[in-house]
């Protein structure tokens, strides 16, 4: 069965840039801040620099475990609680930055749970969707127990407050339950409830409503849009096509907040131009296609579900914090993977990645079932299919 | 080899593939927004956000005497204000500042209770006065600094000076006529900022632009004289009760202006207060009629034509003498008088009778040589030339008028110096009131020349007519102006002011004048005082006389070195300019030839090095400083296309070419290339087109 040994080489090789040039962006646009901060200029690269190397073990590692490990009941469980239970500790234990209580303090880094969640999910998903009748159950038996457990971890995280998070956790698991063979029916029914609920929850105003509005503001005329956006628009118009070269960036003179961390992009896409950033969006995108062919090829089930979600949730971090940067969604509080100032996402990402490259290990070519393809038209099927196979 | 089926529904995977891409070219196209399309409008955002400009002002330029006192400066001026929603401790700030102010605490106390987040407390207070109001400790108490014009003599020479507004904007007076003389231009500091302002860096591609200062001006004003002449007109407006008065020191050799005052006068530095006629510089811009004192000019022509000997007699009737249905009066009853005794006594019929036999086109020609109908040419704002019609329109009593300063006009500068012409040996000069323009370091740009611009008399009538001058204070109606130490010489002026409206003369309403020289020999004051509508005396003897008098007591101790009359004299000033203006632009010459030629005009010489040729002529009082180009000059032959045949030739080591021109205009072809090697001897050709 098994036609290839090797990794998929283009995830890993791409992978690994993104992580190398984690340290130099942060580099870059930190120097300024940390010396603001009366630290020294390297303070952030040089810790971003410890991490990348943890990251980097985390990814060889994981890319050479057995993909038989991972589908054992008592680590999909165990992770899942572990998960939950990290969640809720947060309440007691958790350590609050700027009003949100996201992080466990571990003496020498923050842990941010929620990134637990997001594989902890993905394993959960890819464990449901792949047990039988999963076509012709009831709605008990198939979408139930998996609408309460994302239910009960986006709820917590909503209570952090995280609503990015929550988003995007919700969105991956709605992404993998769309692509099973699942009823569509159920997903539509459950999901339909969490519209009004979303809506009430903003209706009570805060700060996440405020921040909708001015969004809303700033999609029009960025310059009457939240101040770090806008701010961050300035730094893309000032890059141009080019860019100003590395190092050269002025948003990072304290007039972007953040930029070493979520809004990382505008400083690549400021120093690097148009050039710079669409590079950084299509490395991503071929994550995303990549991450995808190999879920299609999969030697089994389980894997696929996992190889996907890992696309999705790197796929969706990517372009939802770009479209943070450049206004397009509201600020969310997403890092741009790999390149963002910060541990958790980067090891939990590189996880991930690791966890997808040991999928490509064992992929198969696949054959296209006809039977699907009739709701969404043959052409398109044809074209992406032909990206994926 | 059976395939397994795909765990994947085929359609939705597709689905969510397109959904990605879409995500992705949407994110692509937002990117191409902002970093092409629209990059501009957030470019020039950022540009505004990055940099700040600090315009670096350039000081004006001083305003200087002839000595070099200050008499228009730059200082540092305070503006205090109060933010009332900022101040602390509303009473401790009122106390303090009733301490400090001349005004009530209630006053005080309404200002910071006033709406607004900026009231003013007090303007435009100099820094030397501000030391008790820098003290001043509040959260809501505001110190802003600016600098302004500031004039330490205050009314002195006021309406000449001028004045500037706020922003250091010549407004009037010499401050706005040699506006673009004094201005600097202002320097540019462009500094980088962070967004919290507090870090600041340099831009190395914008470095700073120094400001440049503002050029000097130097006065032929001298302060002391000016003091003088300001007090002692102060007192005389006091005790005659006048409307106004002016006065006037030349230096009669030269023309130079050395005290230009009028009275009452105003504070410059308080110039919104004044009234706009306090303002004018009413010595040029006002014209009057003169009266008597222009009996000396029709003197001046009667003598110089040879038409009446100075011991002519003539019947003075009396006091009333009929002529074309006028009457012409005296204000005393005079009989027989000699023509020296006309003068001292000023007997109008005496003059009118004498000039009997001079044709009105003469008397006009006189006049206007000695300047009346036209400008001065001192080049001050608003002067007016007075009047002087031509004899075609005289009616038959005009040239009587005219002979005793009637039907005429002229302006206090104008007859100050027509007066000098007649004690200095006959000669015109161009009054002037700048003496030239200094740049900040020291250089002069730029000097005035002394203008002689005719003579109008001989020396030896210009010796009766002082003469005649000398009785007049002496035993004639200028008694008054008889000075203690010194023999002086003058004449008395009591215009009755005529108004153009009714055409009537105003009774009561008189300009009463005096203008007089001394020492007598060789002046070297001639002082014109005028006085506007004089209520206690309104002669001129009695009222401008005593003026004079007091001027000329005081100033003619400021300087003790003898006067010699003529080119040779008195100022420096003009003479140096004269000189400097002889030399030609030596630029180019081999030493030898400079040397030789500064010596003959009696500089001082010093040399720089002893090889190469002249590159820089530094001329200061007697001294002169040659400055050698060490490094030969241009060894090359520049491109001479285009220039005139004088740029060309300045261009070109005379040297070592032999240069030889055809054509007129300018050059349009050189026979070597530009770039060609100099070699002594070899020849260049030129066309001209």
């Amino acid at each position: 069965m098994k036609t290839t040994q090797s990794v998929d080489r283009l995830i890993g090789i791409i992978t690994i840039l993104l992580i190398v040039l984690g340290p130099l962006m942060v580099f870059s646009s930190s120097t300024v801040y940390a010396g603001a901060l009366k630290k020294p200029q390297a303070y952030f690269f040089e810790a971003q620099l410890k991490w990348d190397l943890i990251a980097v073990v985390f990814l060889l590692v994981f890319s050479r475990l057995p993909l038989n490990w991972l589908k054992k009941q008592w680590v999909i469980l165990g992770v899942n609680g572990a998960s939950i239970v990290l969640l809720a500790g947060l309440f007691i234990f958790g350590k609050t930055i700027n009003g949100a209580t996201r992080w466990y303090h571990l003496g020498f880094v923050n842990f941010q749970p929620s990134e637990l969640t997001k594989l902890a999910l993905i394993l959960f998903f890819a464990d449901r969707l792949t047990r039988p009748g999963l076509e012709k159950g009831d709605y008990k038996q198939t979408a139930l127990p998996m609408f309460a457990w994302l239910g009960l971890s986006m709820l917590l995280i909503l209570k952090q407050p995280d609503l990015g998070t929550a988003l995007v956790i919700g969105m991956i698991g709605v992404a993998m339950m769309f692509v099973s063979r699942l009823r569509l029916r159920y997903i539509v029914l459950s999901i339909l409830p969490a519209f009004p609920l979303l809506a009430l929850y903003l209706g009570r105003g805060g700060y996440q409503a405020e921040r909708i509005k001015s969004w809303f503001l700033g999609l029009h005329d960025p310059m009457h849009g939240p101040d770090q956006v806008m701010q961050s628009i300035v730094g893309l118009a000032n890059g141009g096509v080019t860019g100003v070269g590395f190092g050269e960036s002025r948003q990072k003179l304290l007039f972007l907040p953040e930029a070493h961390t979520d809004f990382i992009f505008s400083i690549i896409s400021e120093e690097f131009g148009l050039i710079g950033g669409t590079l950084i969006l299509l490395a991503f995108l071929t994550l995303v296609i990549r991450g995808l062919r190999v879920a299609r090829r999969a030697p089994d089930a389980f894997s696929s579900f996992v190889a996907y979600g890992i696309s999705i949730y790197v796929g969706l971090y990517a372009f939802m914090n770009v479209a943070v940067v450049t206004g397009v969604m509201p600020t969310t509080g997403l890092p741009l993977p790999f390149i963002s100032y910060g541990g958790s996402h980067l090891i939990f990402m590189s996880i991930a990645m690791g966890v997808l490259l040991s999928i490509s290990r064992e992929t198969t070519p696949v054959e296209n079932h006809a039977s699907d393809t009739k709701r969404f038209g043959k052409a398109q099927s044809r074209f992406t299919q032909s990206l994926v196979r | 080899m059976k395939r397994k089926r795909s765990p994947f529904h085929q359609g939705r995977f597709a689905f969510v593939i397109v959904v990605m891409i879409i995500f992705w070219a949407l994110l692509q196209v937002t990117l191409f927004r902002y970093q092409v399309i629209h990059a501009d409008v957030f470019k020039t955002f950022a540009k505004k956000q990055y940099n700040k400009d600090y315009p670096l002002k350039a000081p004006r330029g001083t305003i200087y005497d002839r000595e070099g006192a200050k008499l228009a400066t730059n200082i540092i001026y305070y503006d205090f204000a109060v933010d009332p929603k900022m101040v602390e401790n509303p009473d401790a700030l009122v106390r303090q500042l009733t301490a400090v102010g001349k005004r009530p605490a209630s006053w005080y106390r309404k200002k910071l209770a006033a709406p607004g987040r900026f009231v003013y407390l007090t303007r435009r207070v100099p820094s030397f006065e501000a030391r008790d109001w820098l003290r001043i400790q509040d959260r809501g108490f505001i110190k802003r600094k600016s600098f302004g014009r500031y004039y330490p003599f205050r009314s002195y020479a006021a309406p000449l000076i001028g004045f500037t507004d706020p922003d250091n904007k010549g407004l009037a007076g010499l401050e706005l006529q040699y506006k673009d003389v004094l201005t600097g231009h202002d320097g540019l500091a462009v500094l980088q900022f962070d967004a919290s302002r507090k870090r600041v860096f340099y831009d190395f591609d914008r470095p700073v632009i120094k400001p440049r200062p503002g050029n000097d001006l130097i006065l032929t004003i001298d302060k002391d004289i000016q003091t003088v002449v300001e007090n002692a007109l102060e007192r005389g407006l006091q005790r005659t009760r006048a409307q106004s008065a002016m006065a006037v020191v030349i230096q009669p050799y030269t023309g130079e202006i050395l005290a230009l005052a009028n009275a009452p006068g105003f504070d410059p530095n308080r110039h919104a207060a004044a009234s706009e006629a306090a303002k004018r510089n009413r010595v040029v811009t006002d014209a009057f009629e003169p009266g008597s004192t222009v009996k000396m000019f029709t003197a001046a022509a009667l003598l110089q034509e040879g038409l009446m000997p100075p011991d002519t007699i003539v019947y003075c009737e009396n006091g009333k003498y009929p002529l074309y249905q006028h009457v012409i009066r005296d204000s005393k009853k005079h009989g027989w008088l000699t023509f020296r005794k006309v003068i001292e006594l000023s007997s109008n019929i005496g003059i009118v009778k004498l000039s009997k036999d001079l044709p009105s086109n003469t008397l006009f020609r006189y006049l206007r040589s000695f300047g009346f109908g036209q400008k001065t040419g001192a080049g001050m704002l608003g002067e007016v030339p007075g009047t002087l019609t031509q004899p075609s329109t005289w009616s038959g009593l005009s040239k009587a008028s005219i002979s005793f300063g009637q039907e005429m006009s002229v302006n206090a500068l104008q007859i100050t110096n027509a007066f000098a012409a007649l004690v200095n040996g006959g000669y015109l000069y161009r009054p002037f009131v700048i003496r030239g323009v200094r740049d900040p370091q020291g250089h002069w740009i730029e000097k005035t020349d002394v203008q002689r611009i005719r003579q109008v008399i001989s020396p030896e009538v210009g010796a009766i007519l002082k003469s005649f001058m000398k009785g007049v204070v002496e035993r004639g109606t200028g008694v008054k102006a008889a000075l203690k130490d010194a023999v002086a010489g003058g004449k008395t002026g009591t215009a009755q002011k005529y108004d153009p409206k009714s055409r009537r003369y105003m009774a009561g309403k008189y300009v009463a004048s005096f203008i007089g020289f001394a020492p007598y020999d060789t002046p070297r004051y001639v002082c014109g005082v005028f006085i506007d509508e004089p209520r206690v005396h309104y002669y001129g003897g009695d009222a401008a006389g005593p003026v004079f008098a007091e001027i000329m007591n005081q100033i003619l101790h400021f300087r003790t070195d003898p006067v010699t009359p003529g080119l040779a004299a008195p100022v420096q000033g003009g003479l140096l300019a004269t000189r400097l203006k002889s030399l030609p632009d030596m630029r180019g010459w081999r030493p030898e030839s400079a040397l030789a030629m500064l010596e003959d005009r009696d500089y001082d010489v010093e040399t720089t090095s002893d090889t190469g040729r002249v590159r820089l002529v530094s001329i200061k009082e007697d001294d002169a400083v040659l400055e050698l180009n060490d490094a030969r000059p241009a060894e090359r032959l520049p491109d001479l296309r285009g220039k005139s045949l004088r740029q060309a030739l300045e261009l070109i080591n005379p040297g070592v070419l032999e240069v030889t021109v055809k054509g007129s205009g300018r050059v349009y072809k050189q026979s070597l290339a530009p770039g060609s090697k100099l070699t002594p001897g070899r020849s260049l050709k030129l066309f001209l087109k």
